[in-house]
């Protein structure tokens, strides 16, 4: 068994320092608009809410996981109703049926999509990660906590009638600086774009 | 007789939903969930036209995948497509480098898809 001195963080595993406005508010905007983008380009309309809204604490039934890591680390959960998620699937009938397993795949694509979009935003500001695979459970009355910290982005979205919740969370480099002032932007392609050589 | 498209992705939605599209474009398809399983179809089914790989997979990925095909004399002209939510530039390039005919960066146009998909079959 590991004694409790080797469990300890080294020096290397200081608390990073906590993030400026301006990089706060860089890292919101490139996950509210990633996120924007994703839904838009399946065809639904997204309101970002605030977090106090009545419905924001309303408790959801599925949840889509992706970490990352390079560096910056940090995880994506994205969670919400099973409908929601049966609706925006390409697969789903008319009438929104999925059946459960096609549900859970659906929803780790998605989490999976929503972290590529965030990712290429990150390149364009200089700075890259590398993504895990995806996953998804399913429980009943699931609920988020919200946790007001440095490097933790939570948002609250209506979309098409019912709320999404994403929490994007990050440990920002020990300087603090996930967006450096004048990094070299990483060349990346656009969603949709297909290459042949 | 259609040409066979193997196509590699650990999300079940994606494979169907490419299959979906060249199934109504006219081929067959044959489905694989990681490089390891992918590997393996390219060695058992005969006369494969065409790869679509994903990047991002448990087990093998696919650009480990792509070099694996590519260092085999029996498959080093069998071309692979990638699909993936990877856009970096110098990964593109990496897989450009190693053989790969194309990359296609997910979400995906199901009319795009299906018109590289017969640019590089040829029917």
């Amino acid at each position: 068994m590991a004694s409790q001195a080797s469990l300890s963080p080294g020096p290397a595993a200081s608390t990073p320092a906590p993030l400026d406005q301006e990089q706060e508010a860089t890292l919101r905007a490139v996950v509210t608009e990633s996120f924007g983008d994703l839904f838009t380009a399946y065809g639904f309309t997204v309101r970002l809410l605030d977090l106090t809204h009545p419905l924001a604490s309303r408790s959801h039934d599925v949840v889509g996981f992706i970490g990352f890591a390079g560096d910056v680390r940090g995880s994506l959960v994205l969670s919400g109703p099973k409908q929601l998620f049966r609706r925006t699937s390409p697969l789903a009938g008319e009438a929104g049926e999925l059946p459960e397993p096609a549900l859970f795949d659906w929803t780790a694509e998605l989490a999976n999509q929503l972290l590529g979009r965030i990712k290429r935003r990150f390149c364009t500001l200089g700075r890259d990660f590398h993504a895990s695979t995806p996953t998804a459970i399913a429980g009943r009355e699931l609920s988020r906590r919200f946790s007001p910290r440095a490097g933790v982005v939570d948002l609250v979205f209506g979309v098409g009638g019912d709320l999404l919740c994403l929490c994007f969370e990050i440990t920002p480099p020990p300087d603090g600086k996930i967006f450096r002032p004048g990094a070299e932007p990483i060349q990346v392609s656009n969603e949709g774009d297909t290459l042949l050589f | 007789m259609s040409a066979k498209i193997l196509i590699v992705d650990d999300s079940d939605t994606i494979r169907q939903q490419v299959g979906i599209t060249l199934a109504q474009a006219g081929y067959q398809v044959l489905e694989a969930q990681d490089g390891v399983e992918g590997l393996n179809t390219i060695g058992s089914a005969r006369d494969i036209a065409l790869v679509i790989c994903d990047i991002n997979m448990p087990n093998m990925g696919g650009i480990e995948m792509l070099t694996a095909v590519k260092a085999d004399a029996k498959n080093a002209n069998l071309p692979v497509l990638m699909l993936t939510t990877e856009a970096k530039a110098e990964l593109i390039q990496q897989a450009k480098r190693i053989g790969a005919k194309g990359w296609v960066v997910k979400p995906f146009k199901p009319d795009q898809l299906a018109a590289a998909v017969r640019k590089i079959v040829g029917h």
